[in-house]
């Protein structure tokens, strides 16, 4: 335990971690999606506002009867809106006054010139007019909890089901049984897409981070012991070879730790932004359809925990390549493709992790429910197996 | 005792030692040859750094190997590239080689300032290395080796960049020391184990070549060793017959230390020391 300290020690040294503190800071501001939220697409600087109303007025989820009362305020929107579209002169002179209009206008290609001016009129409204954009992105909202209610892709029945009769018989026994049960659910969630896209792509920037900064700490910790010609006399010691073991034990609990400060830093940076608003929303609704029923703050638990055994892998990883390397130059050109090869795994497994249907073979349903575990279990599995036969390499080896 | 039992060491075809033996029991053994003869992979075998191609090391008549940390916990090695991490005090570095070593914590901070003491660096226990020049990170190359207090004690050149004063100082902490264990001193500096070694080890052709006290190894040259003063331009003539060993100049021409088979009229004979024997067995 006390050598276990000592290599921790080592491997945090103050310098190193500015280095990583930097690095961190940098790629955030950079690549991480957090701080565009809620501005992660164009309208969801309104609709993600909207959807944490509705959640602090319904909680999580919306019933039949809740959603019913929901599309009143639909109706009060669009009123609000028609007020503003009466009052407007371009619409004035060609005859839109209505919301439905409005909308026909905004969708239908403009050939003349009135319709070309009502489309920029209607395109104004949408996204140059404080007022009217946040009741159109509102409406808009409301419009696609219909659309899916009205395609049976939630409170559906065995009726409504049977507009999807060749969808659902082209999945396996499965996947159908899981489709339907969802279409069919008597709970709609309030989980917002951008809230999902946002945790789905950060997941991934988090991932490349915390590999990247495990590189960053283990290479020079590894290389730096052979360059100074600590080996030797380590390995001559009491302790002999299994220095070996301990300082790649030292490595796995660093991977460990990266994950957790850099994930728990982020986590405090997305309840700031109220992310966490969201959390007891369920994972359930279109496009994304899990394979399990679990709520938006049970899939960042999840996260986090893989996101611990995929850093934790990655300092595996990068403690093979620095044991391997002579100087940093020979190290750094191995770990950049070897960084590169385990992101790129790692994205192959965890892209939309438990969806029904996958995101490369689309029309392959009927995955295995565990595809993400068994892929990053493969991807660790094949770490420890590198760094197990290396150990005992080592065990025998002449230094 | 430490018995080294027939031990080769191939690298592929290439032999660095063969058929080494060689007991060893408490007292200084220098292990002399030149650069490249097999000294520092005779040591690595002995600190368990490398494998014998074929033959054994026994402690105590027991495999090195098979003792594994109970043999390793005896040893103590400084070894020809000492490597230290140079942000770290001497304290902070025996602390870790401590802890390598498997010394308790306990009693760990007066040995530390008790074998900074002895190699004196007491001034400078909490003083980054960086900072040390070569004749003090040697001397904490020491300190790490005798940290815990081994039975067997190796050191492989370890005064490579100590000055005359350093080295004086190092001559009597080993010296010292190999009165109850074995201390084996690799070198090709002579005079470094000239004064303090019991017994020297030379090595030529990969093989032990002689293995004896430093008297009874200069007694072999005995009436063969011989000094004379001459002019410039006769010592010209002379270096092209004669093996030198060493030449002086003086104000009126040269002193000239000579090695010769055959009896010579014009030189005096000499006591022959341990580099003399050096000089002529690996000319």
């Amino acid at each position: 335990m006390r050598i276990f300290r000592k290599e921790l020690r080592k491997i945090f040294q103050f310098r190193v971690i500015v280095l990583f503190a930097l690095f961190a800071v940098i790629f955030g501001y950079l690549f991480f999606a957090w701080q565009y939220y809620p501005g992660y697409y164009v309208n969801s600087a309104y609709d993600v506002p909207f959807y944490e109303e509705l959640v602090a007025e319904y909680g999580a989820t919306l019933s039949k009867t809740e959603y019913q009362d929901v599309l009143k305020k639909r109706e009060e929107l669009i009123d609000q809106v028609e007020v503003y579209i009466r009052e407007d002169i371009v619409f004035q002179e060609n005859d839109v006054t209505t919301y439905a209009q409005f909308q026909e206008s905004h969708a239908k290609e403009a050939v003349t010139d009135a319709e070309m001016a009502v489309q920029e009129e209607t395109n104004r409204f949408w996204f140059r007019n404080e007022a009217t954009q946040w009741l159109l992105f509102r409406i808009q909202v409301l419009d696609n909890m219909e659309r899916d209610v009205q395609f049976g892709r939630i409170y559906a029945d065995e009726d409504a089901l049977r507009i999807y009769a060749d969808f659902l018989n082209s999945n396996s026994y499965e996947a159908r049984e899981r489709l339907k049960a969802l279409f069919m659910r008597d709970e709609m969630s309030l989980l917002p897409d951008a809230v999902y896209e946002l945790l789905n792509t950060d997941f991934f920037n988090l991932v490349i981070l915390v590999v990247v900064c495990c590189f960053v700490l283990m290479l020079p910790y590894q290389i730096s012991d052979r360059l100074r010609g600590i080996l030797p006399i380590a390995v001559s010691t009491k302790t002999g070879r299994r220095i070996f073991g301990k300082q790649m034990a030292a490595c796995v609990v660093t991977g460990g730790i990266v994950a957790a400060v850099l994930g728990g830093i982020y986590s405090i940076l997305l309840a700031q932004k109220h992310v966490f608003v969201f959390w007891d929303c369920p994972l359930s609704h279109n496009p994304y359809r899990l394979w399990v029923d679990m709520t938006m703050g049970e899939y960042w638990i999840l996260c986090m925990v893989l996101l611990v055994g995929i850093s934790m892998t990655g300092a595996l990883l990068s403690y093979f390549v620095g044991r391997l390397s002579s100087h940093y130059i020979t190290g750094l050109a191995a770990a950049i493709p070897a960084a590169v090869i385990y992101c790129a795994g790692i994205r192959f497994f965890t892209k939309y992790m438990f969806m029904i249907g996958d995101m490369y073979f689309y029309r392959s349903y009927g995955h295995s429910l565990f595809r993400t575990f068994g892929g990053l279990l493969l991807l660790a599995g094949i770490a420890v197996t590198m760094v197990m036969v290396l150990l005992r390499r080592d065990k025998e080896r002449d230094l | 005792m430490l018995t080294i039992s027939d031990v080769t060491k191939c690298y592929g075809k290439n032999t660095a030692v063969e058929h080494i033996s060689l007991d060893l029991d408490n007292g200084l053994y220098g292990l002399l040859a030149p650069n490249g003869a097999g000294k520092t992979t005779l040591i690595k075998m002995i600190t368990t750094l490398l494998m014998p191609t074929s033959g054994e090391i026994l402690w105590n008549g027991v495999e090195i190997h098979r003792l594994g940390a109970q043999y390793r916990e005896i040893i103590g090695y400084l070894p020809q590239q000492f490597g230290y991490y140079k942000n770290n005090s001497p304290r902070q570095y025996l602390e870790y080689l401590a802890a390598l070593k498997g010394l308790p914590t306990e009693g760990l901070r007066e040995r530390i300032e008790e074998v900074v003491a002895q190699v004196g660096l007491s001034e400078v226990l909490n003083t980054k290395m960086k900072k040390f020049s070569g004749g003090m990170l040697q001397r904490v190359g020491i300190a790490q080796a005798i940290l815990n207090d081994p039975k067997i004690l190796i050191l492989d050149e370890p005064t490579g960049g100590l000055d005359p004063k350093e080295r004086v100082r190092f001559r009597n902490i080993i010296s010292a020391m190999s009165k109850d264990r074995i201390v084996i001193l690799s070198t090709h500096i002579v005079s470094d184990i000239e004064s303090i070694a019991n017994q020297v080890i030379l090595i030529k052709d990969r093989q032990i070549y002689r293995n004896d006290t430093v008297s009874a190894i200069c007694a072999e040259l005995n009436g063969k060793v011989y000094e004379q003063s001459m002019s410039n331009e006769a010592y010209e003539a002379f270096e092209g017959d004669h093996f030198i060993l060493s030449a002086r100049q003086e104000y009126d021409g040269m002193t000239v230390r000579f090695f010769s088979e055959e009896k010579e009229t014009e030189g005096r004979t000499c006591v022959p020391n341990l580099e003399d024997f050096f000089l002529v067995t690996f000319r």
